[in-house]
């Protein structure tokens, strides 16, 4: 019976394992150890929500790798690595929806900008200008709230992070103990992990 | 005191969230590592562990990665010609058999 496709016996390589890739070279430096590209790993996850299609985890965390490894970017002494390649992974997806949003204009037949021009365009930032980024933000929380949705206490920290609030103005808006707060950051973070460790897309 | 406030635009709102636990995963211990690891049955342990893949390991991202893309297309081909198989003699036609 030859119906079902068989499994091919070897995997063939693909090209990131015919290069090394910057992970692989950060390991060997000791820049960072296993664990904490799994920390990395998350919070590429993490940041990678909301992104346009064509640019997924992986690549946010590779990328934010290579910009360290090639010293585009310097790691202060102070700074922890990973606290500073999450900082990196934060700023690519900043760029990332910049560079969606030009992309936007420049697929606009109205749009009379010169096609050559590599000059970076003055932007105004005004994020309640673009309603598709807004759709697709407000999907996202909703997203990022239905993965705490049985945590009331995980579920008022977002509100608060959301509103730019203070761990303690959050604590004092709910009422929120000390205990009970570190309690559900604990949660999340076990929460968040488990996100960023599974093998399906975001 | 305003009466009403603008209400943050949820790509802010989204960055800042993101921005927050983003903290929280620097801040996550070794054991938080294990425990979450340990909920999806993975040992962070175990050489080759499936919560490296994409880190160390690859992602398979294509068909042609896994599967003998013509093997596939062929069992697909025989697949749809056994499916055919068994609908009535009237429904065996195209749907566009009749414009050829």
């Amino acid at each position: 019976m030859n119906a079902v496709p068989k499994p091919r016996n070897r995997i063939p390589p693909l090209s990131m394992r015919q290069v090394i890739a910057p992970t692989h070279t950060a390991l060997s430096l000791k820049l960072v150890t296993e664990m904490d590209l799994l920390r990395l790993k998350s919070i590429a996850r993490l940041h990678a929500r909301g992104l346009p299609p064509d640019v997924s985890w992986d690549d946010l965390l590779q990328e934010a790798l290579t910009r360290v490894l090639t010293g585009k970017r310097v790691k202060p002494e102070e700074v922890p690595m990973v606290a500073f390649l999450g900082g990196v992974m934060r700023s690519l997806r900043a760029d990332h929806i910049r560079r969606s949003r030009r992309g936007m204009k420049r697929d606009d037949p109205l749009w009379l900008g010169d096609e050559q021009d590599e000059r970076p365009e003055l932007e105004v930032l005004d994020p309640g200008a673009d309603p598709e980024r807004a759709l697709i933000a407000t999907d996202e929380l909703d997203k990022i709230r239905q993965l705490f949705a049985n945590d009331p206490v995980a579920l008022q920290i977002i509100e608060g992070l959301a509103e730019a609030l203070t761990a303690e103005q959050i604590r004092a808006r709910h009422g929120i103990s000390r205990v009970d707060y570190d309690s559900a950051r604990k949660r999340m973070r076990r929460c968040l992990i488990r996100e960023g460790l599974t093998c399906g897309k975001v | 005191m305003r009466k009403s406030m603008t209400p943050t635009p949820p790509e802010v709102a989204l960055s800042r969230v993101l921005a927050g636990l983003e903290r929280e995963l620097v801040e996550a211990t070794d054991e938080e590592i294990e425990q979450a690891a340990q909920d999806l049955g993975m040992n962070v342990k175990m050489k080759g562990s499936a919560a490296f893949i994409g880190v160390i390991y690859t992602i398979p991202k294509r068909v042609e990665d896994i599967f003998d893309i013509e093997t596939m297309r062929a069992a697909y081909v025989e697949f749809m010609r056994k499916q055919r198989s068994f609908l009535p003699d009237g429904r065996k036609k195209d749907r566009d058999d009749d414009e050829k």
